[in-house]
Formats: structure tokens, sequence, C-alpha cells
């Protein structure tokens, strides 16, 4: 990978900042916003409706978004259904399946590593239903101990986990936990929200029955991402929003529903957010997601040797780098996480500073509130040695 | 002097960072991460003494001892009347969005103990 070259296709780079909230979200090369702009301004009309040449165009690029974005994650098109983020495929599945199928004496699995998009809407599933909702724990380093899957049994109805935290940047073993979900006839939710990313991820190779990502991490726009359901799956499950676009026929008093992915995409779609998405998937690939993930290893293991070297820096996670992506929490004695962050924004450096939305874990951890800094395909080794040369002078 | 260095001056040693006993008001705020709780000693019309205790970031300290530095010995009339607009008067460097809430916790507080 040619950083230097990739540096040159991402304009905020001008402004001589350090970005390492990557994990919060990514910037856009110039070849996303250009492919949204081309659209917007020369092929620009409404999808699925109209045999007038512009809403063809656009009905073609919108699909063809579809196969690329489908593609990048290993799925059939007609697995993929465009949502607004992975908080909305979560609630997709929540409401969808979870609020028909469950039952009290039922249990929806997550681990204590959660963001809350991964918690909050199955505790308003379980409320609903009366199913109960269990937490895998951690050990100190943050990896889910292999005894505590144990916890999955024929009780499970849904197992629904992060591939990677967005905190600790742990990766999840999603392979095997597909397998032992299988076994107790569970479903297997993966949020790979910061895997996706990151790293190659095939929702095939891990067998997983639902996954979801958010494209504005993943170099795209804000107000796009997808949930690929399983073929087969979600025939059985009803829409989620009702409306047009999702429609086979209306009666006055009853409605016939388009096939998945359609039936799951009322109203307008984020056409325009698509075709960005397709750009930025089109440029990972050109990148190579096994190269990301490298690059990214490289980073964080060159970010850990750094910061062990800080005594008065204090960060979390596994330093199992295959275990681990390119995400690092820290504190800095004296000072709260939100000074530490201040301090850096001085120096031009961006970090995320708090919760990170994951209370649960925060308080599992016994942490107030963290620093974290996360990567990307345009960071250097170079920005690291800066970011730690800042932190060295909050020594006190 | 940068921003950072302008609140450590102030969040370092903070006269008003703690509790009080027996206050005859108290209130708490939240923000993601962050919670702070006032307490306040009335006599008569005046609030004779102000406290704040519990925030662990500079900036919503150092614009907690503004704020009750700036109460301390004003009638509880007057405090009440105050607004958002004239907390924010007291600090003197620029807030974008994050930090404007981090600077007006102990205001939030402080409006919750006056209720």
């Amino acid at each position: 990978m040619n950083i230097e070259k990739i540096r040159r296709d991402f304009p905020f780079l001008k402004r001589k900042m350090i970005y390492f909230d990557n994990a919060a979200s990514s910037q856009k090369p110039r070849q996303v916003v250009e492919a949204m702009r081309e659209f917007y301004y020369e092929h620009y009309a409404n999808v699925h409706r109209g045999i007038h040449t512009l809403s063809e165009e656009a009905t073609s690029m919108y699909e063809k978004s579809r196969e690329t974005v489908a593609g990048f994650i290993g799925a059939k098109p007609n697995e993929l259904v465009f949502t607004k983020n992975s908080t909305e495929g979560i609630n997709l599945v929540a409401y969808s399946w979870a609020l028909n199928n469950l039952k009290p004496e039922d249990e929806i699995v997550v681990s204590i590593l959660e963001h809350h998009a991964n918690i909050v809407p199955w505790q308003f599933a379980c409320k609903k239903t009366g199913a109960k909702l269990v937490y895998l724990d951690i050990n100190s380093e943050g990896v889910v101990p292999e005894k505590e899957y144990e916890k999955i049994n024929r009780k499970t109805k849904l197992v629904s986990l992060t591939h990677v935290s967005n905190v600790l940047g742990t990766i999840l073993p999603v392979e095997e936990v597909a397998k032992i979900a299988h076994e107790n006839n569970a479903l297997f939710l993966v949020d790979g929200s910061q895997s996706a990313p990151h790293m190659p991820v095939d929702v095939k190779k891990i067998n997983c029955d639902f996954f979801v990502f958010t494209g504005h991490k993943m170099l795209g726009p804000t107000g796009i991402g997808g949930l690929y359901i399983k073929e087969g799956l979600a025939e059985n499950l009803p829409p989620f929003l009702y409306g047009g676009d999702m429609i086979k026929d209306v009666q006055l008093y009853e409605s016939f529903f388009a096939n998945p992915p359609q039936k799951f995409e009322s109203g307008t779609p984020q056409i325009a957010e698509a075709i960005g998405l397709a750009e930025a998937v089109k440029y990972l690939q050109g990148l190579g997601m096994e190269d990301v993930r490298e690059h990214e290893k490289r980073l964080v293991s060159y970010a850990i040797k750094k910061l062990s070297s800080l005594r008065h820096v204090e960060f979390y996670g596994t330093k199992n780098i295959e275990m681990r992506a390119g995400v690092i929490p820290f504190n800095v004695q004296g000072f709260s996480a939100t000074d530490v962050a201040m301090f850096l924004d001085e120096n031009a450096i961006a970090v995320r500073t708090g919760l990170h939305c994951a209370h649960p874990l925060h308080r599992r951890l016994g942490l107030k509130s963290t620093a974290r800094a996360s990567f990307y395909i345009y960071n250097t080794e170079k920005e690291i040695d800066y970011f730690a040369g800042v932190l060295e002078k909050l020594k006190r | 002097m940068s921003t950072f260095d302008e609140l450590l001056k102030i969040a370092e040693k903070p006269k008003h960072f703690g509790k009080i006993d027996n206050a005859t008001k108290e209130g708490m705020a939240l923000e993601c991460g962050e919670a702070v709780k006032v307490f306040l000693k009335i006599e008569g019309e005046k609030i004779k003494e102000a406290k704040f205790y519990g925030t662990e970031s500079m900036l919503s300290k150092a614009a907690g001892e503004l704020l009750m530095e700036n109460i301390e010995g004003k009638k509880v009339e007057e405090v009440k009347k105050m607004e958002k607009e004239d907390m924010l008067k007291l600090i003197t460097f620029e807030l974008t969005p994050s930090k404007e809430a981090l600077a007006l916790l102990t205001f939030n507080a402080l409006k919750e103990a006056l209720k």
C-alpha cells in the first residue's frame, strides 16, 4: 500500500491535522465525493419508478451499487438491505424478527463489549417480549474467555455480537460463535461496524444470519449502511417500515409487499449515498482488504510500543495483535480523558473522548472514561511518533 | 496562553470544589461521562456558600469554579434569573459545541438545585 499516494486522495489532510478518530467516522477520499457529485449533476432522478432515461440510469446505478457493496462482504445482492447505518440494521432485526419471535423463556446473548447500538434495541425487545438479555463477560485483556460462550444454550434464540470492539479493538472469533449459535438453533447477528472498514469480511465464511455495517466508517458518506440477511430468512420477516417503494400491490385495506431486499427499503432510498458507498468499497478493494488490515496491524503494534514507553500513560486491551484491530483506548495520569483530548486537539491531533457509546463496558473495566486513538489507511508511523511526543508533554 | 494552560491555571486548585454538609439546596447534572453536584448554603435571601463536586475534566472544573465564585454572596432570586448566556460570559475563551456542554454542566446542576 502506497500511503503517500493514498494521502493525496484525502483533501482534509491539507489542514495538517492528524486524524485518529476513525472508529467514530472515517474521512472521505475525493473519489467518493466526486461519484456523488456526478450522480447528482448528471444522472439524478428517483429510482424504481418511471421509464424515463434519468430514472433508469439512477435505478441502474443504485442497484449496481448494491451489487458492489454486497460483493464486498461476500453476499449476494438480494441479501443486502441498504439501511441508514448499523443502528438501523439492528433495529430492523429487533422490530421485524425479535418482536415477532421471542417468548418470555427465550434469551438473547450479547457481550459486555457491545456498543449501545447492540444493547439498547435488545433491551427494548426483551422488555416487549419478556425475553432475557444475557451478557458474555471479558477477561482483564478485554477478551471473551472461551468458557463464557457456554452461556449460549437451547434457550438462546439470538446471539448478537460485535465483530470488533469499538473501544478495546478486540476481534471476536465470530466463525466459532456461529457454530455454537447454530448448534443451539439460535440465529447469529454480527455487528461489523468496526470490522468491515478494516479487514476482509466474508459473511458466508462467518456463516452469520445477519451482518450490519455502516458506510461512514469505511470512507463512504453518512446516512448509508447495510444489513445482510441470509438468503431464505428474509422472506418470513415482516417489513420494518411501511410505505412506498416496498410494494407489489396496495388495496384499500391490505397490501402485498415486494421481495427482499426491497421489502425493507420503504420510501425513496439514499440513492446518492449508496453510489458513494459503492465508490468507497471500490477504493478499498483497490487497496486490498488484506493489505488494509496489515497496515493497521503495523500501526497498532507501533502505537502499543510507543505508549508502553510512556510511564504516565495507561492503555487498555489485548497486546495480541492477531486479536486486535487498530484501536487504542488510554488515559494519562493526573488528567481526565477530556483534558487529554483537548490538549491533543490543541496540537492538531483528533481523538475521541468519553465512554464511546459503551457505558456498560467502561463500568466493567472500572474506568470513568477513556481517550481513544483509532487508525485507518491514511495514518502513518510518523503521526504516531508525533502523538507520543505530545503525550510526553503531559507528564507531571 | 493556550486554552489548555488557561484551564490548568483555574482548575488546578479550585476554591469552590468540594461538598457542603447540611447544604440548604443540592442539584445534579449529567453529561456523557461527567457528573456534577452543586451544594448551596442559603442564609436569608442570599447564597452564603456555593460548592461543586464530581466533575473530572478541567474545562467543567474551571467553569464550575468561575460560576460558584460568581454566585457567592448574590441573592437567590438574582441567580435564579441567570441564563445560559450569562454563564458563558464568565468563560473568556472560545467554546465549541462539546466544550460548551461541559462548560454548562455546573450551571445545569445549579439550575436543578434552585428549582
